[in-house]
């Protein structure tokens, strides 16, 4: 059957609609005109300048390093917790089912208010070691939700196979299990680097002077005004975040077709 | 030469689930390079037999040996068993050569002997030159192979094989089956299977247990469990039969060597009358019997024609199923039983058309009467 032009017109107004604003930012931050929103001509010095700014360098550093410790501790959580959990329909699992969708669904602001109040109680200098933590809080469920979703598609009789044909239980997951849900486990990953990298609120509030991630700088920044350095780093953190997105998604697409 | 140890023995076992009873007691040899059937149909407890030879259940009571050795607790990894599953379970992210070769590897064998091991039953399994391809890249028919490769390359005492060929299309069944057999006689293993399909265990098996209720109903070679069934269950699983309830009216000893208790009798049975035939175990005069009369040992002749057999009726055609090799038959008897009749065809024979009359004819021996 032919699609409608029309239809086929509004997806593509709906895609517009989403990208607009970006489009726009990555635009202004080529602008070489400092104020407002007059087009002033082509320019790369905004990048140029992000290189030698030394609080971005600082806030990227942070930001990286949290992404990076809190992503490979919720891989390492998350895959666990599906493993752990196995396939049983019992109601235990099916209520740790429900324990671990619902971080998902709850504001980001009452997990921050929360982790406040937590780090609050215990005093001295904790470094990065907070966001670590509430970053890890967030990002489990999402590697729980990827993962899990393909460790339902692996039939359980191929660790029976493994462990039929000499294999120990551990080894028979590490030979064909983790392999099998080895795409989900990177994808999950990259979706829990790009989250921690995002997240604003909860390191917001849990941020110190000396531990600010990138979406806070940012956030600081826009206080004064609006500059076109700002536009330069939103461009080049959104693009990260496009390129991590994508990977992810052709991952959990990727290979299906061997586990059928 | 003193018999070689059976390769599985199990000696009163028993296993539940919950509150059902899958396995109600079993005892059961099963000779070194035999190829044994577990008959029967789903929830008679045959897989879970098999998975307590494999080593995935273990029973709650009675003892597992293989090799004369007691393994009931044993874990499965460390049983000289190997297992083709249902659907093969063929890790999907490695190669055929590297499926074959999991178990060697294993075992840590060196990696000159696994290539070389490898190699030959992949020949043996005439898949050498797919070694390279993934699983999801081969038919059905070759996916089991690799299959039963990846099992036998690890020269198990035992090659269990849980419904081995119900992935497969009917013609390629039909193929494979001579193909199993002409492989099981070659390596010389024990092989043991499960299936739910009678004719599958008559073509394969040199032995069949039939199962029903987690318990063995009848143990016996095919010719053994078709020409003499021992109970109205397995009469009725295996092969078709007309089953017929009737009373025995008159039994004497039928002096016949290598017959058993074998005796022939008069029977009165409801719709048919008066039938000559042979008793089993120890039914007596008086007694409630069913008769089993399989359809393609009733013969017809035309109406009218000397009758030659025991028991003769005159009947009436009712339909006509013509299969080519065969015709299959629905007649009335004139006392108002309605029997199924098979027919080789043959240019020698008519074609009884229906509404035709005709002669209804069956030997003494081949009337089984078992007790009810």
């Amino acid at each position: 059957m032919r699609r409608s032009p029309w239809l086929s017109a509004a997806g593509w107004a709906t895609l517009a609609f989403l990208y607009l604003p970006l489009f726009v930012l990555v635009a202004f931050s080529f602008n070489a005109s400092k104020y407002g929103s007059a087009w002033g001509g082509f320019t790369l010095s905004w990048y140029a300048k992000l290189f030698s700014d030394n609080k971005i360098l600082a806030s990227t550093w942070n930001s990286a390093v949290v992404a990076g410790i809190s992503s490979a501790l919720s891989v390492v959580m998350g895959t666990l917790a599906v493993v752990a959990r196995g396939r049983g329909e019992e109601a235990g699992g099916r209520w740790q089912d429900a324990f671990f969708y619902v971080p998902l669904l709850v504001p980001e602001l009452m997990l921050a208010v929360g982790f406040l109040l937590f780090f609050g109680l215990i005093k001295g200098d904790l470094g990065l070691l907070p966001l670590v933590i509430s970053h890890t809080t967030l990002t489990v469920p999402l590697v729980w939700l990827i993962v899990k979703a393909r460790f339902e598609k692996i039939d359980p009789r191929l660790e029976d196979a493994a462990v039929d044909l000499g294999a120990t239980r551990w080894q028979a997951f590490l030979k064909v299990t983790l392999p099998l849900l080895m795409p989900a486990v990177v994808a999950g990953g990259l979706m829990a680097f790009v989250t921690s990298l995002d997240s604003f609120l909860i390191s917001f509030f849990v941020s110190g002077p000396s531990t600010t991630t990138l979406p806070v700088q940012i956030y600081s920044m826009l206080k004064f005004s609006i500059s076109p350095e700002v536009n330069a780093l939103s461009t080049l953190f959104f693009l990260a975040s496009f390129a991590l997105v994508v990977t992810a998604w052709l991952l959990q697409g990727g290979e299906d077709a061997a586990l059928h | 030469m003193p018999d070689p140890a059976p390769s599985v023995e199990l000696k009163g076992v028993f296993k539940r689930f919950g509150d059902v009873t899958a396995v109600d007691g079993v005892d059961l040899t099963i000779r070194k390079g035999e190829f044994f059937a577990l008959l029967g149909s789903s929830g008679c407890g045959k897989t879970t037999l098999l998975r307590m030879i494999a080593g995935f259940e273990y029973p709650d009571s009675g003892g597992v040996l293989i090799q004369g050795r007691d393994v009931a607790r044993v874990p499965p990894n460390e049983r000289p068993v190997n297992m083709v599953f249902q659907h093969y379970a063929l890790f999907p992210h490695m190669t055929v050569e590297d499926n074959v070769a999991f178990g060697l590897r294993m075992k840590r064998l060196p990696e000159a002997e696994v290539a070389e091991r490898t190699a030959e039953v992949l020949r043996t399994v005439q898949l050498g030159a797919l070694s390279a391809r993934y699983p999801h890249q081969l038919s059905g028919g070759q996916q089991q192979r690799v299959a039963l490769a990846r099992a036998l390359v690890n020269r198990p005492e035992v090659l269990l094989l849980d419904e081995p060929l119900a992935a497969l299309d009917e013609k390629l069944r039909q193929e494979m089956r001579h193909e199993l057999k002409a492989l099981q006689v070659k390596v010389g293993i024990t092989f043991v299977f499960v299936t739910h399909d009678q004719e599958e265990a008559l073509a394969l098996a040199d032995r069949i247990a039939v199962m029903r209720g987690g318990r063995i109903q009848q143990l016996g070679t095919p010719i053994e469990v078709y020409e003499t069934p021992t109970s109205r269950f397995v009469a009725d699983f295996v092969g078709v039969s007309n089953l017929l309830e009737g009373a025995v009216t008159e039994a004497e000893p039928l002096l016949m060597e290598g017959k058993g208790d074998a005796r022939r009798a008069l029977l009165d049975v409801s719709g048919v009358g008066s039938v000559a035939a042979t008793l089993f175990n120890g039914v007596k005069a008086g007694d409630k019997v069913t008769l089993c009369l399989r359809p393609e040992r009733i013969h017809l002749a035309s109406d009218g024609a000397q009758a030659e057999l025991d028991n003769r009726q005159p009947g009436l055609v009712e339909s006509t199923v013509f299969l080519g090799g065969e015709v299959r038959y629905r007649v009335r008897l004139a006392e108002g039983r309605e029997l199924e009749v098979h027919e080789t065809s043959s240019p020698l024979r008519p074609v009884r058309r229906p509404g035709e009359r005709v002669l209804v004819q069956w030997r003494a021996e081949d009337a089984r009467a078992v007790a009810e």
